[in-house]
């Protein structure tokens, strides 16, 4: 292939603008690919924040309402349920196991959860991960609480720390526990999900604090001491939502049927792989952002490379008279201008992909420490593919623009060009 | 002096078959689009085989007009242009350029060279756009490389010094010789230069035009070149002065 040899050639002779543009490209694919790679590891993360659990329980109320106090610890429960349909429903045969969650009550801007030691068994993130202790271990005591690792480092909590919890949800809680402290039992390992951010305590806890409490306040002159409540019966009167694992898949929607049209109290259930679905496309209007200010980019690199080829074709009309002199046709003048783009367009798309595995393999275990966001190493998708193609012809394309000038100066010049 | 009186000059044993005249053009009417000052008008202009014409002309008379319509760059309006009895006309575009690279060698005043490619390369290049004058080259020789070495020898370049060496990094008078065996590589019929000794002081433009004379003698080529010096006349079968010559004519062309 003359042309492209010739292409080649005519490159290597201007190497340093060639390896300046290619160098472009290849930063501009590396981003948009690397975006990409962001927003799939994103939302995969973001589905991934809750799974093994078959379905989430609580009052009624929409899914995304329950979903985002459930399980992102977002807003209220607008009701309880009672504990005796938790029981109820924890009864069923179809049930695995059932995880109680009750909440309201914070530390310092963080939520504090009631639950039960088989919530560290059941809760998986990430696909198939389990809640791990980077110090410590479960609560055993009324009293222990266990400490997502965001909490532990913003607050600097080591094992041991008292810990006072605040009725309601307010940073700074007007009403306090503080009559009856917690100790941090455990500190988790960081998660990158909501659990990173909240205070785990026992539910029988939950209703150890409140004993003494009524409408938010506690009732005068009937203090239950720290000590005294430990003999009291602690079961709880409602819980917020339930966690639920199922023995089979198949029997998920029957459940779900018949929770929802539970007869003792209107309840809801929800599958957490669909809501969190529902929520991504609500929030996820900033990946559309992220995607366009990359495709911006790469344009940018391919205007520099249509410059940069338009910039020396003055210079080159004298190659372009010579190689008509020497039969060349003005299609062949087109086809090497084109090819030459062309070139530039394939090395760079090949040299961006090249980074962007170095880049993730050097970024991926700060991204997954820091954030909690884990990037996936594999072969490029047919969507990142697709987008190569598209720099690749888009740089064909763009290269076509100063040939077809070229080729119109060779019409014109002939090959008797002065210079 | 008329073209026409020239016509039959210096046929030395060519058998009947053979073309008398390679390039005859009569009746040439030319204007280049866009351009009303300048125009262009030949009665008549004929080559003969091996001829070696010498074509002066003041700045702006023409002269490279003329080249770039025998080498069927550009078409005329008017009148006939036949290159070794093809009628240029009856060719389309692609099919003048596929003409040209197998009867036309160019040489043009400087600046002959791709700067990317070796000499070597630069004296091959044509090969790649025809066929038949690879074919040419190589018989004969070895190969069409061995030619391009022998062609460059008779030029007065030691190929095996020069061949592989980057064509920008030569002198002008270095860059004329490599530009004049590219010309020649695979003898076409007629070679055209565009005042190839311009940028060359008198010492070596006799020199360089012996060098090439005789190795188009050899091919059987003849030379069209343009030139502002007429001092190099001597060397010439013929000279054509284009503004004497055409521009009367063409008023009283019909």
């Amino acid at each position: 292939m003359i042309i492209l040899r010739l292409a080649w050639k005519s490159l290597m002779n201007r190497w340093v603008t060639a390896v300046l543009t290619v160098l472009a490209i290849a930063v501009s694919v590396m981003l948009l690919l690397g975006v990409e790679k962001v927003r799939t590891g994103a939302k995969n993360s973001f589905a991934n924040t809750i799974s093994g659990t078959d379905l989430i329980i609580g009052a009624r109320s929409g899914d995304l309402q329950l979903l985002l106090y459930s399980v992102f610890r977002i807003g209220n429960a607008t009701n309880n349920m009672t504990y005796e349909s938790y029981q109820d429903i924890a009864a069923n045969e179809a049930i695995d196991w059932i995880v109680p969650l009750s909440l309201g009550d914070s530390h310092r801007g963080f939520r504090v959860m009631g639950t039960t030691t088989s919530y560290f068994e059941h809760y998986r993130y990430r696909r198939d991960r389990k809640l791990t202790f980077a110090d410590g271990q479960p609560f055993d005591d009324l009293f222990d609480a266990v400490i997502g690792s965001d909490v532990a480092a913003a607050l600097d909590y080591q094992l041991g720390d008292p810990i006072i919890v605040a009725h309601g949800l307010g940073d700074v809680g007007f009403a306090e526990h503080d009559d009856k402290p917690f100790v941090v039992a455990g500190i988790l390992d960081k998660t990158g999900t909501p659990v990173d951010r909240t205070v785990h305590v026992s539910l029988e806890a939950i209703e150890a604090i409140h004993v003494d409490w009524q409408s938010g306040a506690q009732i005068p002159g009937q203090a239950v001491s720290a000590e005294e409540v430990r003999t009291m019966n602690l079961t709880p009167k409602a819980i917020t939502a339930a966690f639920v694992g199922l023995k089979s898949k198949l029997s998920t929607f029957k459940l779900q049927r018949g929770i929802n049209q539970y007869a003792e109290e209107p309840l809801s259930a929800i599958l957490p792989g669909a809501a969190l679905q529902q929520l991504w496309s609500l929030i996820g209007t900033a990946e559309t952002a992220l995607a366009a200010v990359s495709i911006m980019v790469v344009i940018t690199a391919l205007l520099g490379m249509v410059t940069m080829v338009l910039a020396t074709l003055n210079e080159r009309r004298r190659e372009m008279a010579i190689l008509r002199s020497v039969g060349a046709r003005p299609r062949t003048v087109l086809g090497l201008l084109v090819a030459e783009a062309g070139l530039l367009g394939f090395l760079g798309a090949i040299l961006g992909v090249v980074l962007l595995y170095l880049a993730l393999l050097i970024v991926r275990p700060l991204v997954d420490a820091t954030y909690g966001l884990y990037l996936d190493i594999d072969w490029l998708t047919s969507r990142e593919l697709f987008y190569l193609l598209a720099v690749i012809s888009v740089g064909l394309l763009a290269g076509l623009l100063p040939a077809i000038h070229a080729y119109r100066l060779s019409l014109a010049d002939g090959m008797m060009v002065r210079t | 002096m008329s073209g026409d009186a020239v016509a039959a000059k210096t046929l030395s044993g060519s058998d009947a078959a053979e073309v008398v005249d390679v390039v005859r053009m009569d009746g040439v009417r030319f204007r280049w689009p866009g351009r009303e000052s300048f125009s262009l008008a030949i009665k008549a202009f004929h080559v003969a085989r091996s001829e070696k014409i010498l074509l002066i002309g003041p700045s702006g008379s023409g002269k490279s007009t003329l080249l770039s319509l025998l080498c069927g760059i550009v078409t005329p309006d008017d009148g006939r242009i036949s290159v070794l009895d093809t009628d240029l006309k009856a060719l389309d575009a692609s099919a003048r350029d596929r003409f040209r690279v197998e009867h036309f060698g160019i040489i043009f005043q400087m600046f002959n060279l791709l700067p990317y490619l070796s000499v070597i390369d630069n004296v091959l290049l044509p090969l790649s756009f025809s066929k038949t004058r690879r074919q040419r080259a190589s018989e004969g020789t070895s190969s069409t490389t061995a030619e391009a070495h022998r062609l460059l020898g008779r030029l007065g370049l030691d190929a095996d010094l020069f061949a592989a060496r980057s064509a920008a990094r030569l002198s002008v008078g270095q860059q004329q010789r490599v530009a004049a065996a590219r010309a020649l590589i695979g003898r076409p019929e007629i070679l055209v230069a565009d005042e190839p000794t311009s940028a060359l002081d008198r010492k070596h433009q006799r020199h360089f035009l012996e060098l090439l004379f005789s190795e188009a003698d050899a091919a059987g080529t003849s030379v069209i070149m343009v030139s502002h010096d007429e001092t190099l006349a001597p060397e010439f079968d013929r000279i054509v002065d284009l503004s004497e010559v055409q521009v009367a004519q063409v008023l009283e062309a019909p």
